[in-house]
């Protein structure tokens, strides 16, 4: 510390004194007292830097925390539009845009209605025979197809299209109801429940519960033909089926399969295949009756609900340390209803799904992380029909008086929480609850796994490995450097580890990853050796000196012996590398990476944590080293003269007084070579495979939170789930460094003054 | 022995060992890059392989080694070789065992040709046709007539160029500028009749321009078309033929018969065309011109915004600040804005300049350009405000310590003389510190010269359109993206699809990166060591 630092003094005691304050021109003092402002603003401006950045990351994480919005937009009555007293309302949907609304009645009438008030935009009527009712229907998630069962046993499959299109930069609609397909079932047994998979024109299924409890499944199949239509077969079964009476169906849209629930809470599932239905297994889902069933997007999970008014999610996973055999598992326990669960319509977008019960009640909330979005309480009686608005930006409620609830739905991230960000989670398709970062696929069906850990254990597992390997060398040679180099070479020394410090990251993670990770993955060995074989041969040396340096001519003082040391490396070291082949032989059977894989099980990467912590030093090595070198060199010489003075030799006096002295130094130095081992982002981005494993293995890759940044955020629009993601992962760096930063500087503080007073 | 380890100067060899590694790793690195990026433009002889199976290779060496197919065979010689003419082998290098090899020549008619696409070319040019008449046929009169061939197709060339870029790209700017004035037009004027007229000049213009363009593309069909009349017909070692425009040709020479002076005069011209020119083949050729430009323009920028602003804070530090919890607390938020990892500035300056500011500013000034962004997206000075904020610790730091060392008694001569503490500062004490300002400046240009990570979130691009300085008003345009080096190597090395291919590239690039750092680190070095120096004496 220089000796003459000014101690700062206010600007009244510096400006000249009152009586001199006259000759001084007003312009002068106001000159002086702007700039006495600007220059505090200027100083103060570092904290709102810090501060603004923290702020930021705030608000840029808190809507991650907010549950979904829910706000009524319209509300209006069916009735004028022509629905009896005795009709009821079987079917509700809404186009994208939310602007024109769609309704069937169970005597077929068809209604298309302004969303804003309910006006009538075009009404008609399916084809129906005299006295025909609608007793069931079904309609398809994700899009406005529809089949309906008759009182006459037949099934018409059709759509309802909005057929937007633009006139004068204006939205228009066309609407119409098409049936294109007719089929006729029992014309005994309607049915209660329908459900329906496929296209009529190619291979086709109905399943279907009859109102006396029956399961009905017809089956056509379209052989393929290269020459006109293919060859048409028809099935019908009726499942032979004993169990209490069915009350819930649900079909997967590819036709393959089917799960029944019934009155005593069991839960079947049906496959099917040419040979028609079979019966696949069979779950207790509840202890009452089943009363909802219904499939999320990707129509892996599955939603039940029972009377009682519990919700679980089930999905098919592989058991654990059973290959091959897949079972429906209850996984997620979402909140439940007071009363029985009646209806359920999941969003097209992701696993977000609404449930309604008996008392009106009604939920919003998203599988994956069991969250609870939303709790509305606009209803006294259950409502009779719910949809989820095809952009999942709104929703619809018929209540049992027949008015129709359009809610605005604002539901930007159901799929953050705590839970999901650090807990472990069971994601559809994996055998257990575990930790997973992948933030995006493919497919519109994807469910996205946000769990910060695996990152968090790469940041730690990267930092461990850089210091495991830099701070041994650059504490060592801090010691070196302050207490034996020979002093003129220090200055030189100490440059050449700034310029080190200078390298930019990006140039040592390409060497890193482009020439020393193909090399080392050959001759990892040899390097294994060289950490055993140096020091060895280096001690070896010092044991050889000490015997025979008498005999010399000229006694070698301790701060040239690193100029001897510096060829001994290089020598021992070719070696190694020229007898890899040998070491590779004798102690790893002949090929160390099949060695690995037999004797450890562990697996190579080309590019891996060692890799990343040989290059990493080249970052790490000189910050530590040039802090604790000043630490050491900074311990009072006053110490170390009585010491010697004591009879100590040097390396007694090192080790015993200055080492301790400089410790809190060295500590802080640490700390800060931590600090910055944690957020290099091109080392680790271009040195490692960035794959978000769990593994403490050396040889694996892993993937840090910065290089996750640097990785996911072009992908990530602004404002979505992953954007603010990655800002909590920023925000955990940051406060990561922070903590260690501050640790050190108060550290460091504390030594100051520990000096002054020696 | 016992004696040997208590006295403990086997620990005190140990700690040397450790500053041996220390030094050697960096040694170890810097000659790693110069080697690897020096030697890439020096001229390689050709030599032409038999082997033993009858195929005939056209190649440069580049690497030999020993190998072994199991631990118990003999160790064998293999070597690789450079091959080039991706067009015909899809490949550009193939290993060659040394058993396999015949014998092996340096064919004197052998060219080295490199290519505007394809990579290099190595084989043989047959004839030269130009306009349909043969010029030159066999090897003794291609050698002739080549040189002088090649520059007037080059010239050509550039004159294809200068039409496309300059001419027709200024045009283009005109074009796009019109057409966003006609939509500002629409969006901003409330008189009818006004905007119909303006929108009728608007157009006038519009269809004025277009004409102009469509001039200048038949003038481009025509060079074309006299650029693609220069024919050499080539043929590679193995028999195969194909017909090249000499436009497409860079540069092309016969290494076998170079003396070192031409080979040096090749090595100089390749090292020219590496500084300033543009990339060709995905960044994997030509130069890194618009890459050196953009560190440079955005470390200009950088320290515009951070020196003012480091210095301030260092004066309020050293000469303002009482001692008390604000100075403890500024201290520690310079500290810790040392310690910040530089991703997390950069998604700082994403959320904050780009989002935040650049999204605003859109939505006030630019209107007309929506849903295109102009500076809501990363740009070069979201880039280098960004950069700012990271380097101001350094610029803080270094002021911090010029400050200090400047002697009390020269602040309160200045005072007792009747200055005020503005003037002090002012006439007094920055001009004494001003070269550690400026230390702490150039420190900060080589921490922002090879910082990649923020920059990738806040506007570099592989390959930007334009420079961000033209000769459209306003000259420097903000809210352009940039090249930048540091991104260069990342992406030439891990993102090119022939990583192989581009390594030599991306070592060139290295060695200017470390080159430009080293030199900037070492003058900082060496500014602080002489005050040092200096204030060592006056303390005296």
């Amino acid at each position: 510390m220089s000796a003459d630092r000014p101690s700062p003094v206010s600007v009244s005691e510096q400006t000249p004194p009152a009586r001199f304050r006259s000759r001084i021109s007003r312009s002068r003092r106001w000159t002086d007292r702007l700039a006495a402002i600007s220059i505090r603003a200027g100083g103060l401006f570092v904290i709102v830097a810090i501060l603004g950045i923290l702020s930021l990351f705030l608000v840029e994480i808190a809507p991650l925390w907010q549950g979904a919005d829910v706000e009524l937009k319209s509300r209006f009555s069916l009735v004028p539009m022509g629905i009896a007293e005795t009709e009821r309302v079987l079917l509700l949907d809404v186009e994208e845009y939310r602007q024109i609304g769609f309704a069937l009645t169970d005597s077929g009438k068809t209604l298309f209605f302004n969303m804003e008030d309910g006006a009538p935009v075009k009404n008609g009527r399916l084809e129906l025979q005299p006295e025909e009712r609608l007793t069931a229907v079904w309609q398809s998630v994700l899009s406005t197809r529809f089949a309906v069962a008759t009182s006459r046993g037949r099934v018409l499959y059709g759509e309802f299209d909005f057929r937007p299109h633009f006139m004068d930069e204006q939205r228009q609609f066309a609407p119409e109801v098409r049936i294109s397909s007719v089929m006729e079932l029992d014309a005994d047994r309607p049915l209660s429940h329908l459900a329906v998979a496929g296209d009529p024109e190619e291979s086709f299924v109905i399943a279907g519960i009859t109102q006396s409890g029956r399961v009905l499944v017809y089956q056509r199949q379209v052989e393929e033909s290269l020459f006109g239509p293919g060859e048409v077969t028809e099935n019908r079964y009726e499942i032979d089926y004993l169990g209490p009476a069915p009350t819930a169906l649900v079909l997967e849209s590819g036709g393959q399969a089917f799960f029944l629930g019934t009155e005593n809470g069991q839960l079947y599932k049906y496959t099917l295949s040419e040979d028609g239905p079979a019966r696949d297994g069979q779950y207790s889902a509840s202890d009452t009756s089943i009363t909802v069933l219904g499939f999320l997007i990707g129509e892996r999970s599955l939603v039940v609900g029972d009377s009682a008014g519990r919700i679980t999610v089930w999905f098919e996973s592989f058991d654990e340390g059973q290959a091959n055999v897949r079972t429906l598992k209850p996984v997620h326990r979402m909140q439940g209803h007071p009363s029985a669960v009646v209806r359920f319509t999941p969003s097209q977008r992701n696993r977000t799904f609404i449930t309604t019960s008996l008392d009106g009640l009604w939920h919003m909330q998203y599988s994956t992380n069991e969250r609870l979005l939303y709790t509305g309480h606009h209803f006294d009686a259950a409502p009779t029909l719910v949809r989820f608005a095809p952009k999942g930006d709104g929703a619809l409620f018929l209540d049992q008086q027949r008015r129709l609830w359009h809610f605005d739905i604002n539901n930007p991230h159901p799929e953050a929480s705590l839970k999901a960000f650090f807990g472990k989670i069971w994601y559809e398709g994996y055998s257990k609850p575990d930790y997973v970062w992948q933030s995006s696929s493919g497919s519109d069906d994807f469910e996205p796994k946000l769990s910060l850990v695996p990152l968090i254990f790469g940041t730690l597992k990267g930092t461990f490995y850089a210091l495991l390997f830099a701070f041994p060398i650059a504490i060592l040679a801090a010691v070196y450097v302050s207490q034996f180099l020979y002093p003129r070479w220090k200055s030189p020394i100490k440059s050449v580890m700034e310029i080190m410090a200078a390298l930019p990251s990006v140039i040592i993670g390409f060497i890193g990853g482009l020439w020393l990770a193909p090399r080392v993955q050959d001759v990892a060995p040899a390097i294994f050796t060289m950490f055993i074989v140096i020091p060895a041969g280096v001690i070896l040396v010092s044991w050889l000196y000490s015997r025979f340096s008498g005999a010399l001519p000229v006694q070698l003082e301790n701060g040239f012996k690193a100029v001897l040391i510096i060829p001994v490396v290089l020598v021992l070291g070719w070696l190694c590398l020229q007898w890899n082949g040998a070491i590779e032989q004798v102690l790893f059977a002949g090929d160390f990476r099949q060695w690995l894989v037999d004797a450890l099980n562990l697996h190579y990467d080309q590019r891996n944590a060692f890799v990343v912590g040989l290059v990493m030093g080249f970052a790490v090595i000189p910050l530590i080293f040039t802090i604790s070198e000043d630490a050491l060199s900074n311990v009072p010489s006053s110490l170390s003269a009585a010491s010697l003075a004591l009879g100590a030799t040097r390396w007694q006096t090192a080790l015993f007084i200055v080492v301790p002295a400089a410790t809190p130094g060295i500590f802080s130095a640490t700390m800060i070579g931590l600090g910055r081992a944690i957020g290099e982002t091109m080392i680790v981005l271009m040195a490692t495979g960035n794959t978000p494993v769990m593994d403490w293995n050396i040889f694996n890759g892993f993937r840090t939170l910065s290089a996750n940044i640097a990785v996911e955020i072009p992908e990530a629009p602004q404002g979505g789930t992953l954007y603010r993601t990655l800002f909590l992962s920023a925000l955990l760096l940051f406060m990561m460094t922070f903590l260690v930063n501050t640790v050190a500087e108060l550290v460091r503080m504390r030594m100051r003054k520990k000096y002054e007073n020696l | 022995m016992k004696h040997f380890i208590k006295q403990g100067s086997v620990f005190i060899w140990l700690t040397g060992l450790a500053m041996s590694v220390g030094l050697l790793m960096i040694g170890g690195l810097l000659t790693l890059i110069l080697v690897n990026g020096l030697g890439i433009f020096w001229p390689e002889p050709l030599i032409q392989f038999q082997l033993k199976n009858g195929e005939v290779v056209l190649g440069e060496i580049w690497q030999k080694e020993t190998y072994q197919v199991t631990p118990e065979a003999p160790p064998r010689e293999r070597i690789r070789v450079k091959i080039a003419n991706r067009d015909f082998y899809g490949l550009d290098f193939r290993w060659i065992n040394r058993d396999d090899i015949e014998s092996q020549q340096r064919p004197l008619d052998a060219f080295t040709i490199e290519r505007r696409s394809w990579g290099n070319f190595f084989g043989f040019i047959d004839k030269i046709t130009v306009r349909d008449h043969v010029i030159a046929e066999g090897p003794n009169e291609v050698r002739q007539v080549l040189p002088q061939y090649l520059r007037e197709a080059q010239q050509l060339y550039e004159q294809i160029r200068d039409v496309q870029k300059n001419r027709i790209g200024d045009l283009n700017y005109e074009i796009e500028k019109t057409r966003r004035t006609m939509r500002r037009v629409e969006l901003r004027e409330r008189d009818p009749e006004k905007r119909e007229t303006r929108l009728a000049e608007l157009q006038e213009r519009l269809d004025r321009l277009k004409a102009r363009y469509q001039e200048l593309e038949e003038e481009l069909v025509r060079l074309e078309e006299r650029g693609q009349s220069y024919l050499a017909n080539l043929r590679t070692v193995d028999g195969q033929t194909k017909t090249l425009g000499l436009m497409q040709i860079v540069r092309a020479y016969q290494p076998n018969q170079l003396s070192s002076m031409s080979k040096a005069k090749i090595y100089i011209s390749r090292l020219w065309e590496f500084l300033s020119d543009e990339p060709r083949e995905s960044n994997t050729e030509g130069g890194v011109l618009p890459a050196i430009f953009g560190t440079v323009l955005m470390v200009i920028l950088m320290s515009i915004a951070v020196v003012p602003l480091g210095v301030v804070a260092a004066i309020y530090m050293r000469e303002y600040a009482k001692p008390g919890p604000i100075l403890n607390a500024v201290r520690i938020a310079v500290n810790n804005l040392a310690g910040v990892p530089s991703i997390v500035f950069g998604i700082f300056g994403l959320g904050l300049f780009i989002y935040t500011i650049g999204g605003t500013i859109d939505r006030l000034f630019f209107p007309e350009a929506l849903p295109t962004p102009t500076f809501g997206t990363g740009g070069i000075l979201w880039a280098s405000l960004t950069l700012a904020l990271l380097t101001l610790p350094v610029v803080i730091v270094t002021t911090e310590e010029g400050l200090a060392a400047i002697p009390r008694s020269v602040r309160e001569a200045s005072l007792a003389l009747g200055a005020t503490k503005f003037e002090t500062l002012w006439r007094v004490i920055l001009p004494s510190a001003s070269p550690s300002i400026f230390t702490g400046m150039i420190l900060a240009v080589a921490r922002a010269a090879g910082e990649v990570a923020p920059l990738m979130v806040t506007g570099v691009v592989k390959l930007a359109p334009s420079l961000p300085i033209d000769g459209h008003f306003p000259y420097l345009h903000l809210d352009r993206k940039f090249m930048h080096l540091g991104f260069h190597i990342y992406d030439v090395g891990f993102q090119s699809p022939n990583v192989e291919a581009a390594l030599p590239m991306v070592y060139t690039t290295t060695l200017l990166l470390v080159l430009i750092v080293l030199v900037l680190n070492l003058t900082a070095i060496f500014m602080r060591n002489r005050l040092r120096e200096r204030f060592s004496i006056s303390k005296l």
